[in-house]
């Protein structure tokens, strides 16, 4: 039967009962799990993602229970924190999907076209990690919950447990940063390269 | 979005997610973790926030449950963890009394109260130079642990921007660190993380630092 609690009925709900919070596992597993998988690998996905949700269940007396809202960001939080822990790991895993990846971009309709764009896509995707790389592992985590995530500002510093202002104003350092970085790419055809995402 | 942040969300790198098995093998493992923390829960006398490593704790406190039930010295408990030696008392500030006692997997450090309710665990390293603990009972919430023997004051720094310096300190025989216990301000009544907290001597040099993001991970980070 659908349980038409929000997240943040349940998370009390488990207060008492920790049970419940098997709730949030079986809602969230799926974005948090894709989440490490995006930053560090398949690998340490399996490893990590569990281990998200056991924080979570560890802290949830600590979560800032906020009705109609979605847990999803407070466990991104988390789930940043253990990928910081892995910066290295998460260096050479750019880089792996840099090397690896294959890229399957839209709105190209014959072989060749496919494959100069896969090509295209590539060496931009080896600039844009290569930027990444660049900016310090904060702001570059906020970035990427923005971009990559869907977060808005407020939910970054919810993230983060920093004031919004904050967030502002290292995001506006990184993203300036980003964008002399990728300046050559800007003027690429706006769907030249674009990868396919699994929501 | 402006051009570099469009740039950024159409390289997200491609996620194949979890597979069906694994999940299922994820969810049956999380599902038997919260069986595990509900059992727990109802074998706690009191309401205690622990540190330390949950699964030694939870032994731990039994116990504690046992030897008030019977008063009678317990050897080994549950699944091969349990006091091997005498409780040797450390120091005491406010109710709360820190004392170490070895059991068979390595020394338990314990904060107790007059009333038996402890927080704790067992098997911590006493090699490791600096380990903070945090918790709380009966809503006083403390921090515990113990620094290298040089160390004039520690401080340490909670998530939400309180900080602590803790300047006194007690050695025993046999351990070669400094033990120190500290109440917390009312509002870490319930204490807040990740923790971070560096050791100096009197000449403010720093003799060690860590930053724990979570209670039950107590491993100091590394550097790189």
């Amino acid at each position: 039967m659908e349980d038409s609690r929000s997240d943040a009925e349940v998370i009390e709900a488990s207060l008492g009962q920790p049970t419940e919070f098997g709730r949030v596992f079986e809602r969230h597993w799926d974005s948090v799990f894709r989440f490490v998988e995006g930053r560090l690998g398949l690998n340490a996905a399996q490893d990590l993602a569990s281990e998200v949700f056991r924080i979570a269940f560890q802290r949830r007396m600590s979560y800032e229970i906020v009705e109609g809202t979605s847990c999803l960001p407070w466990l991104y939080g988390i789930a940043t924190n253990l990928v910081l822990k892995e910066r290295r790991s998460f260096a050479r895993h750019l880089a792996a999907v840099a090397r690896f990846s294959r890229i399957t971009p839209q709105g190209v309709g014959d072989h060749a076209a496919h494959v100069a764009a896969s090509v295209d896509s590539e060496q931009i995707w080896t600039q844009v990690q290569a930027a990444l790389n660049t900016i310090d592992e904060m702001s570059r985590e906020m970035l990427l919950l923005v971009a990559w995530e869907g977060l808005s500002y407020q939910q970054v510093a919810d993230v983060f447990d920093i004031p919004l202002g904050t967030v502002r104003s290292r995001l506006y350092r990184a993203r300036a940063q980003l964008r002399t970085l990728l300046n050559p790419l800007v003027e690429l055809p706006a769907d030249s390269a674009i990868r396919e995402r699994k929501t | 979005m402006t051009d570099e942040m469009s740039i950024l969300a159409k390289y997200q790198p491609w996620t194949s997610g979890p597979n069906p098995e694994f999940t299922e093998h994820a969810k049956r493992n999380f599902s038997e973790f919260l069986k595990q923390q509900d059992t727990a829960a109802s074998l706690r006398p009191v309401k205690i926030r622990a540190r330390g490593r949950s699964r030694l704790l939870v032994v731990a406190l039994l116990a504690v449950a046992l030897l008030a039930a019977g008063g009678v010295a317990i050897g080994i408990i549950g699944d091969s963890v349990g006091y091997v030696g005498p409780v040797t008392p450390i120091t005491e500030t406010d109710g709360l009394s820190l004392v170490v006692q070895e059991s068979n997997i390595g020394p338990c450090l314990e904060v107790r109260k007059a009333d038996d309710t402890m927080s704790g665990g067992c098997g911590v390293d006493l090699s490791e130079p600096l380990n903070i603990g945090v918790g709380s009972i009966d809503q006083t919430a403390f921090a515990n642990g113990w620094a290298p023997p040089t160390t004039a004051r520690v401080e340490m720094t909670f998530a939400n921007g309180e900080a602590i310096t803790v300047t006194e300190f007690q050695s025993i025989d046999d351990y070669d660190v400094l033990f120190f216990v500290i109440p917390l301000p009312a509002p870490l009544t319930e204490p807040s993380l990740p923790v971070q907290a560096a050791a100096y001597d009197d000449q403010g040099t720093t003799l060690a630092s860590v930053a724990y993001d979570d209670v039950r991970d107590r491993a100091p980070q590394q550097d790189e």
